[in-house]
């Protein structure tokens, strides 16, 4: 006979198994046990118990008081349902670079769905220019570009701080100290203005149109204005794709007065290159050509960040995780491709000799 | 004498200054019993399910939870009392990052040292209990049906073995069907698992059928605790009109 005490409740599980596991019983024999100084059970210790008397061929228990008789009978009732358990069979690795290569193939033909049916929209609005919702496009300008401006501005006048310092090191070696001018201009100009505030706009902005499409696409708010005939690429993308239009290339300008700017403090601080000295030499060596060339990518980048942005928004599927995830990956996929059409523009203008 | 599992004295909630949302509740839970709390929109259903679980601060009375007073209390016995409830929240509140099996075993990971064999085994019953089948142990919340995401809230709010489970809202967007059955197994874990239940909801149906005690709700205070019966016996114009619609009359008839 095997007598059953004390509480046998989910806080005082482990401590069951352990003295269950160090213990052995004949278990061909019947076996009879007492459970009548059981004091307490909740399912957990139902649970036990009935895995326990398992491990006995017959068995015959005493003394469980009607309701903790109930609760063995009904987790055993649970035990005994035969349920299907599919689990699930990780793949090999030749089948998850197929899954992967599916999922690469689909997404390219959803994202170019997306494109064709953006561009679809605006000849519509060329055709009947009062759809366009010039009100959306300058709330999309404020909150991406105007709201901006602080955090552009001290960016880049970093930016500018750190070129200068880094390059006047070098330049004060050969003497050269008034080249820093030449050099800060082109690079500012042509590279790290248009680039640095592309990609500050990209987490900024990009980030926060896929986050806040992606919540709408949770909530159903997509699915309310296409049932009253709006389709969400005409009311939530387009936009934010002319707005963001119109906001990169002014705060790429901001950018770059910005980091000229702290380029010029330096230059005054540890090259002795005065203000008046480094503006007049600015005017006869930066030609207009490297600020436009600059400025020409911006629009690029501006319908890379936008349209990545709202594209993995409406990728968006049910879970508030399924709308970190697309955030992730709407930041990481505009800074990639921003930098990729920067390499091209390089490649482009160097095959022209600009 | 039966047993108080929640005791409320002149509880007041307040969210700006002058608005008062609750007044002066008093209202008593016993153990093993359901208790459902009713009353029309906006009447401080949830707010009062809300502040007993300490989501929402009390602005005067006094909580008080397995005999614990939780108005102002310290952080252990906080964590003790809340190892001892479960909750259902009305939209399932299920980790959407997290499958199935993997939101039911949370809390015991989190609050038991058991091995995880024994903790999936537990989980697996209290998913079976709740009447889920198993082919749904992997799928994501986001995959699960409207009724299954509640049975697996269900599975997770009784995950610990709670003495006390607060249910909002539990049929809301279910069909009767569902509803129905959810009514059955709300009943049938309250018995076998000897639970308190604290319920907030619309439903007819389930009211006429689950609680054995309703307290009704108006104004931010308790306009009347009784059984189903003789709540609609009430002559307060404002329960009278509650239990007064087409709905109701039905269920009397």
């Amino acid at each position: 006979m095997i007598t059953l005490s004390g509480a046998w409740t989910l806080s005082e599980l482990r401590k069951l198994q352990h003295t269950l596991d160090k213990l052995s019983w004949e278990q061909d024999k019947p076996q009879i046990i007492n459970a009548e100084k059981i004091t307490q059970m909740d399912t957990a210790g139902a649970w036990l118990l009935s895995v326990f008397i398992t491990r006995f061929k017959a068995v015959q228990i005493q003394g469980l008081k009607p309701k903790q008789q109930e609760l063995l009978s009904l987790v055993q009732q649970q035990a005994k349902k035969t349920h299907k358990i599919f689990h699930p069979v990780p793949l090999n690795w030749l089948a998850r670079i197929g899954f992967q290569t599916f999922i690469f193939a689909h997404q390219f033909k959803s994202f170019l769905t997306f494109l064709g049916e953006v561009v679809l929209t605006i000849g519509a609005w060329i055709r009947h220019p009062r759809l366009i919702q010039w009100k959306l496009i300058w709330g999309t300008v404020e909150n991406t570009g105007y709201r901006a401006m602080p955090i552009i501005a001290l960016l880049s006048f970093l930016i500018g701080v750190v070129l200068s310092y880094q390059m006047g090191l070098q330049l004060r070696t050969y003497g050269a100290n008034i080249y820093i001018v030449d050099l800060l201009g082109v690079s500012i100009f042509r590279e790290f203005g248009p680039l640095i505030t592309a990609i500050i706009i990209a987490g900024r902005s990009g980030s926060a149109f896929t986050a806040e499409i992606g919540t709408m696409q949770v909530n159903e708010e997509l699915d309310a204005l296409r049932t009253m005939g709006i389709a969400p690429i005409d009311r939530l993308v387009l936009q934010k794709i002319f707005g963001l239009l119109i906001a990169l290339p002014l705060l790429t300008v901001w950018a770059n007065i910005a980091g000229i700017l702290g380029g010029m403090m330096m230059a005054h601080n540890i090259l002795d290159v005065g203000y008046y000295a480094f503006l007049t030499r600015f005017e006869h060596a930066i030609a207009l050509k490297h600020y436009v060339l600059g400025l020409i990518k911006t629009p690029v980048f501006a319908i890379i960040i936008a349209c990545v942005g709202c594209y993995q928004g409406l990728q968006v599927t049910g879970s508030a995780e399924s709308v970190g995830r697309q955030t992730t990956r709407s930041v990481v996929q505009a800074i990639f491709l921003i930098i990729c059409a920067d390499a091209l523009f390089s490649i482009l203008y160097a095959w022209y000799n600009v | 004498m039966m047993e108080t599992v929640i005791d409320i004295r002149n509880l007041d909630v307040q969210f700006n200054d002058d608005h008062h949302v609750l007044q002066g509740i008093n209202l008593s839970v016993y153990r093993n019993e359901i208790m459902a709390i009713v009353g029309g929109s906006g009447s401080g259903k949830s707010t009062i399910l809300r502040s007993m679980l300490m989501l929402i601060p009390a602005a005067s009375g006094s909580l008080r939870v397995f005999g614990e007073e939780i108005t102002h209390c310290s952080q252990k016995t906080a964590e003790k009392v809340r190892k001892r409830w479960g909750m259902l929240f009305q939209g399932g509140a299920l980790f959407s990052s997290m499958t199935l099996l993997e939101n039911v075993e949370f809390p015991l990971q989190e609050h038991t040292n058991l091995n995880n064999k024994t903790i999936r085994e537990i989980a697996k019953l209290k998913i079976s209990l709740a009447g889920l089948p198993f082919s749904a142990l992997y799928k994501m919340p986001s995959e699960l049906s409207g009724g299954m995401q509640k049975r697996a809230a269900l599975a997770r709010a009784i995950a610990l073995d709670p003495e006390l489970l607060f249910l909002d809202e539990p049929t809301a967007g279910l069909d009767p069907q569902s509803a129905g059955a959810f009514d059955d197994l709300i009943l049938t874990l309250k018995e076998s698992l000897n639970l308190t239940v604290v319920m907030a909801t619309h439903d007819m149906d389930t009211l006429s059928r689950v609680p054995n005690r309703i307290a009704f709700l108006g104004q931010g205070q308790v306009l009347g605790v009784d059984t189903f019966k003789g709540l609609i016996q009430n002559k307060n114009p404002v329960i009278h009109a509650y239990f007064s619609g087409p709905r109701t009359e039905r269920l009397l008839t």
